[in-house]
């Protein structure tokens, strides 16, 4: 077994447990309607946590055998990053599972935390079958430019900041996907926020990837669950609930953002000589983080609570997909220094603005200024 | 759900925010970078003396009025500063302006560019990024296929290298034939919407869009986050700060102000260049030391540093990888596809050669990996097609200690006798040696009694350009002339004559004679056969007609090629090149030894010119010829067939070392199993298994795997202040000067760029930063631990 044979299962293993997720989570809702069906929905999310742990471990020893294959900290190349990435978003979902005692809900809440499970597991098969498709898996050497203490808890502490924000933009996106069924539905949101909620949700743009399939599901389990006479009242309890919930995985994941950016600047400061450059990628991480200390300040300073903030946060989420996903597209991104997984392989080490040596000439050399002209 | 615990600082008593609302806060803000953009523009036509009459009047008026302003309504403007709403939405437009710095391509922070060079590179990235934005997933990318060639190739690949192989080269040409048609789109679209582009691109220059970060209006919202900040960290009284509940606030807050503290320090302070250094005291571009380094701002204008840098010791090391090619005819047509390229790993192994079933022919496993080998030459004896004669030697230096080792290619070598450039120099230049082959002890006089003329070599000389060019070569000694005649009348005949023979010229000691301007060399006190040639150099007069004109020319490296267009604009007579070829046996030194091999096996020495001073060699023993070191033959064979490397492994402690990489491969295969040794050396660094795979041992690639400098600093009186190690990640700072591994070159290892930082307010800045981690660590992690112990007790 190698690397690359268990990320293989990974993706099979997901590919199993996400329908299990699904299937958990509708069973879950639907137990509102009809309790016969909180058997079935226990022993599916049952088996969908079973994958899911299995797959977190697959995904870890994986990235195990590449470290040791490599013998480097395995987050230099795309294939490399996107294998962190999906082990440490399994990681934090357990992490917001047992620091939120998530296991104890029960009833439609219950079915909350396996429709995360299912937006996980779906979307790592997702990006494993694209991996699959025109990812180089091939291992390189380190480039001196990443050869630093820096590099292993600079992407780290971003990894984990960016998983629980994305854990937390879900969190968001579910609540957004039941108020605009209950817009469809019953009515009494407003035309333009309801358009702007649609917008956000169906707008077929990269966020679509995850919107999407989470709106469809919640939708559909809203369009059930009203025809069946529950109507939708029962989300008025939950309104409080999404807020607070996305608020706790947040202030898990702000701190882990502030750290890895600003190790970023530490790191920057001794490659490259300066702590900021105003590079695309340092600037779109300040964006990122810029909307997160304005949700921050805006929550507890100006009081904004409930689908005011919740909608900052998810203008978060939807940052951290450029900072993550764009960032190669942006007009500014041509001669980032942050280009280290696009596949070119030329040196970059240069500091900004750095300047060609001059034309030699056979006058006197330019040593010194008073020889210069 | 309850209250929660997480929460950095309870929900503010409403009839705070109530004095600025929303819209009066925007406005107030717009207003204030307004001012700041007027205040950056008068400030600067002050600074630069342009300023008539009536702009000091206004700003002194200004000044006054804004004095009394602020003496009327300073409580006002502190609550401005202060107010939730205005401090919420300068966060939202620094990030608003961060959006606008990401989203239209930016000028260049240090060197500025014409408007239409910018425009090219403007139109183009705002056009890609449109392309890309409305095609957001990858089957809108346009759709390509490989031609049927390269499919060929591609199959080719997988039978010689594997299904893994052939997939990725498949993979990467997919992307680059797409990534070809996207630009052709890109390209097609950047032109038809040229002219919204320009309109687009005239509103960008004017608003300072293409340069957000230096834009007055982005130093105003700079300075309006600062007062923000600064009015809200330290409100609710010093009693406060320290309270479980509001450490977190006050510690965060704190950090940003000494952040942005730090930030002005720098941009006020700040020097910012480059040094260009050589470990070669004899390279024509860059010196050794400098006490001036070139600023970025301004490359024409160096700045002075408080000591002299010197670059003591410069290596760039690449990676090593395995190359197998294949030598049938049928590879010959597949040659344009550059064979995989394998990393060298010590247990990696490399299948090849695939049968039908898909199963490898051959395996290469890497058993050994050895950073750092002395390779000698390992003469295989035998007949074949390729058999010559070998002498092996040994040169050992005594070092008296502490001294420095040379850096010599040659001590272990070997000679080819009768090959005229086979020669052992001495690292001191005390004598030269070279071998031949004699039959009987007539030729041994015969050889040994060839007086050698003594001569640098040969001079060249080309007239005239291309097909038509003439080209006279002739002996290049001191005096010496060379006519030659080109085939028109520009430039005629040309007369080149020698003037000077430099066996060491040296860049960095050039001085022009105030008169003549010529160039004196320095005064060397050490005989012309004593001084070691590692940069012969020759002066030339040429005359064509009544123009003379004297050029240098040099036997390391061309010239008129390295010094390009700006150094060729100087000659008086165009149209004519001067070469010059060392003569590696005649140039001048202090002896000449040759070693006789003759028939029977039996080997003699002895010095070039003297019959009489002939002697028996024996394997073995060291020869006394004169110089620091000894030289020994350790083999001699009338016949080897092939030179294998015989690899000794050293420690791998010292970076700075100059022997080779290597590595001993296992090949297995129908052949049968090899074991075999290769070395990053040309010469060591190819075996051929079963005579159609070719195996290479290489050490290269675009990029150094390791690269290092070590300085030292001087002060006036020569003596060594300070100094040590750079590599990227690792910098050196000495007395505030900052020094960052910043450029070297594959072509020119004796080449290290060294970025110069000078920025005093890096402390502030990292202070900042790390206060405001501890900030936000114990707002989110620390604080709902001990409010709930708090509330619990």
């Amino acid at each position: 077994m190698n690397a690359d044979g268990l990320f293989e299962a990974t993706f099979w293993i997901c590919l199993l447990g996400a329908p299990a997720a699904l299937a958990g989570a509708l069973a879950h809702f639907f137990s509102v309607a009809r309790p016969g069906l909180e058997r079935p929905a226990r022993r599916f999310s049952l088996v969908a946590a079973l994958l899911g742990g299995a797959a977190t471990l697959a995904d870890g020893v994986s990235l195990a055998f590449r470290w040791k294959e490599t013998g480097h900290w395995p987050s230099q190349t795309l294939f490399e990053v996107i294998q962190f990435g999906t082990f440490v978003l399994l990681l934090c979902y357990w992490i917001v599972f047992g620091v939120l005692r998530l296991h104890a809900y029960r009833g439609a809440l219950r079915g909350l935390t396996n429709l995360f499970l299912f937006t996980l597991l779906a979307g790592i098969a997702g990006t494993a079958v694209y991996v699959r498709g025109v990812v180089n898996r091939a291992p390189d050497t380190l480039p001196p430019a990443l050869q630093s203490y820096w590099f292993p808890p600079h992407i780290s502490a971003l990894m984990v900041s960016y998983a629980t924000l994305t854990i937390a933009y879900v969190a968001c996106l579910v609540y957004f996907s039941f108020r605009f069924a209950r817009g469809v539905f019953e009515g009494g949101v407003g035309r333009a926020r309801m358009l702007a909620i649609g917008t956000f949700l169906f707008f077929p743009w990269f966020q679509a990837v995850v919107n999407v399939p989470v709106a469809l599901v919640c939708v559909g389990v809203a369009a059930v669950l009203y025809r069946t006479g529950k109507g939708m009242g029962w989300l008025d309890g939950w309104m409080q609930g999404f807020d607070d919930f996305s608020f706790r995985i947040f202030a898990i994941g702000f701190p882990f953002l502030t750290a890895g950016f600003f190790m970023g600047a530490f790191w920057a400061q001794e490659a490259w000589a300066t702590y900021w450059g105003w590079d695309s990628k340092e600037v779109s991480a300040l964006i990122t983080w810029l909307l997160y200390l304005l949700y921050l300040h805006l929550r507890f300073v100006a009081g904004w609570r409930g689908e005011k903030s919740m909608a900052l946060l998810s203008i978060g989420g939807v940052s951290i997909f450029i900072t993550f996903q764009l960032f190669g597209y942006l007009p500014e991104s041509q001669n980032s220094l942050h280009k280290y997984t696009e596949g070119s392989d030329s040196a970059r080490e240069g500091m900004l603005g750095s300047i060609q040596p001059e034309t030699p000439a056979l006058a006197p050399r330019s040593d010194q200024p008073a020889k210069n002209d | 759900m309850t209250e929660n615990p997480t929460s950095p600082t309870p929900p503010p008593p409403a009839a705070q925010a109530a004095s600025w609302g929303w819209r009066s806060a925007l406005l107030g803000i717009l207003g204030f970078l307004l001012l700041g953009e007027g205040i950056a523009s008068v400030a600067r036509r002050l600074a630069s003396g342009s300023a008539g009459v009536g702009v000091w009047g206004s700003a002194v008026v200004f000044l006054v009025s804004a004095g009394v302003f602020l003496g009327l309504h300073g409580p006002r403007l502190f609550a401005f500063f202060r107010s939730v709403r205005v401090g919420a939405l300068t966060i939202a437009l620094y990030a608003a302006s961060s959006c606008l710095g990401v989203l239209v391509k930016q000028r260049d922070l240090y060197s500025p560019e014409r408007a239409e060079d910018f425009y090219a590179k403007f139109a183009y990235a705002q056009t890609y990024f449109v392309y890309h934005l409305l095609r957001p997933f990858p089957f809108m990318m346009p759709r390509v296929e490989i031609p049927p060639r390269a499919e060929e190739g591609i199959e080719w690949r997988r039978e010689r290298y594997g299904k893994g192989l052939a997939e990725a080269q498949r993979k990467s040409m997919l992307a680059s034939l797409s990534s070809m048609e996207k630009e052709k789109e890109v390209a097609a679209w950047q032109e038809h919407y040229d002219p919204l582009l320009r309109k687009f691109f005239a509103f960008c220059e004017a608003s300072d869009l293409t340069r957000v970060w230096k834009s007055d209006w982005f130093a105003a919202l700079n300075a309006l986050l600062f007062a923000c900040v600064l009015s809200n960290a330290f409100r609710f009284g010093w009693r406060a700060w320290f309270t479980k509940r509001r450490f977190g606030f006050f510690v965060a807050h704190t950090g940003v102000v000494l952040l942005l503290l730090g930030c002005l320090l720098g941009r006020t302070l700040e020097k910012r260049g480059r040094v260009d250094l050589s470990t070669d005291p004899a390279h024509m571009r860059y010196p050794t030391e400098s006490k001036w380094f070139r600023p970025f701002k301004d490359p024409t204008k160096p700045l002075e540093m408080p000591f002299t840098l010197r670059l003591e010791e410069f290596k760039a090391e690449y990676r090593t990888y395995l190359q197998a090619h294949f030598l049938d005819p049928e590879a010959r047509r597949h040659a344009a596809v550059k064979p995989p390229e394998f990393l060298v790993r010590k247990g990696a192994e490399f299948p090849l050669d695939y049968d039908e079933h898909g199963d490898p022919r051959v395996r290469i496993r890497v058993k050994e990996v050895l950073p750092r080998c002395e390779v000698r030459p390992d003469p295989i004896p035998g007949g074949g097609p390729d058999a010559s004669p070998v002498i092996a030697y040994e040169f050992e230096e005594h070092l008296p200690e502490g001294s420095e080792p040379h850096h010599h290619p040659g001590l272990h070598w070997i000679l080819f006798p009768g090959h005229d450039d086979s020669i052992f120099s001495h690292p001191d230049h005390a004598y030269r040696i070279r071998a031949a082959l004699v039959p009987d002890a007539a030729a041994m006089a015969r050889v040994l009694g060839e007086t050698v003329e003594e001569t640098p070599g040969r001079l060249l000389v080309e007239v005239g350009e291309g097909e038509e060019a003439v080209r006279e070569e002739g002996d290049a000694r001191v005096g010496a002339s060379l006519v030659a005649r080109a085939a028109g009348d520009e430039p005629g005949e040309i007369t080149a004559r020698v003037l000077t023979y430099v066996p060491a010229f040296r860049f960095d000691r050039i001085e022009r004679d105030p008169d003549t301007g010529r160039i004196r060399t320095e005064e060397d006190p050490e005989p012309i056969e004593r001084r070691i040639p590692n940069n012969p150099a020759l002066e030339v007069e040429i005359k064509s007609g009544e123009t003379s004109e004297i050029r240098w020319v040099f036997a390391n490296f061309d010239i008129d090629e390295i010094a390009g267009s700006q150094h060729r604009a100087r000659w008086k007579i165009p149209g004519v090149r001067l070469r010059f070829r060392w003569d590696r046996w005649r140039s001048p030194v202090a002896a000449r030894y040759v070693l006789l091999f003759r028939e029977d096996g039996a080997l003699f020495v002895g010095k070039a010119g003297e019959p009489d001073s002939v002697r028996q060699v024996r394997i073995g023993e060291p020869l006394s010829l004169g110089g620091e070191g000894s030289f020994t033959v350790t083999e001699a064979h009338r016949s080897v067939a092939r030179l294998a490397a015989d690899l000794r492994p050293l420690p791998a402690g010292e970076f700075f070392h100059r022997d080779a990489q290597a590595a001993v491969l296992e090949i297995e295969g129908p052949a049968g199993k090899e074991t075999v040794s290769l070395a990053a050396l040309p010469g060591f660094d190819e075996f051929v298994y079963d005579g159609r795979i070719g195996i290479r041992f290489l050490e290269g690639g675009a990029m150094p795997r390791e690269w290092r400098s070590r300085l030292g600093c001087y002060d006036e009186k020569g003596e060594r202040i300070d100094g040590g190690e750079i590599r990227v990640n690792d910098y050196l700072e000495v007395k505030g000067y900052r020094f960052f591994q910043e450029n070297a070159s594959a072509q020119d290892t004796t080449y290290s760029g060294i970025g110069v930082v000078f920025d005093p307010g890096i402390p502030l800045v990292l202070l900042g930063l790390y206060t405001i981690i501890a900030g936000a660590v114990y707002a989110f992690f620390v604080k709902p631990v001990l409010l709930r112990r708090g509330g619990a007790a």
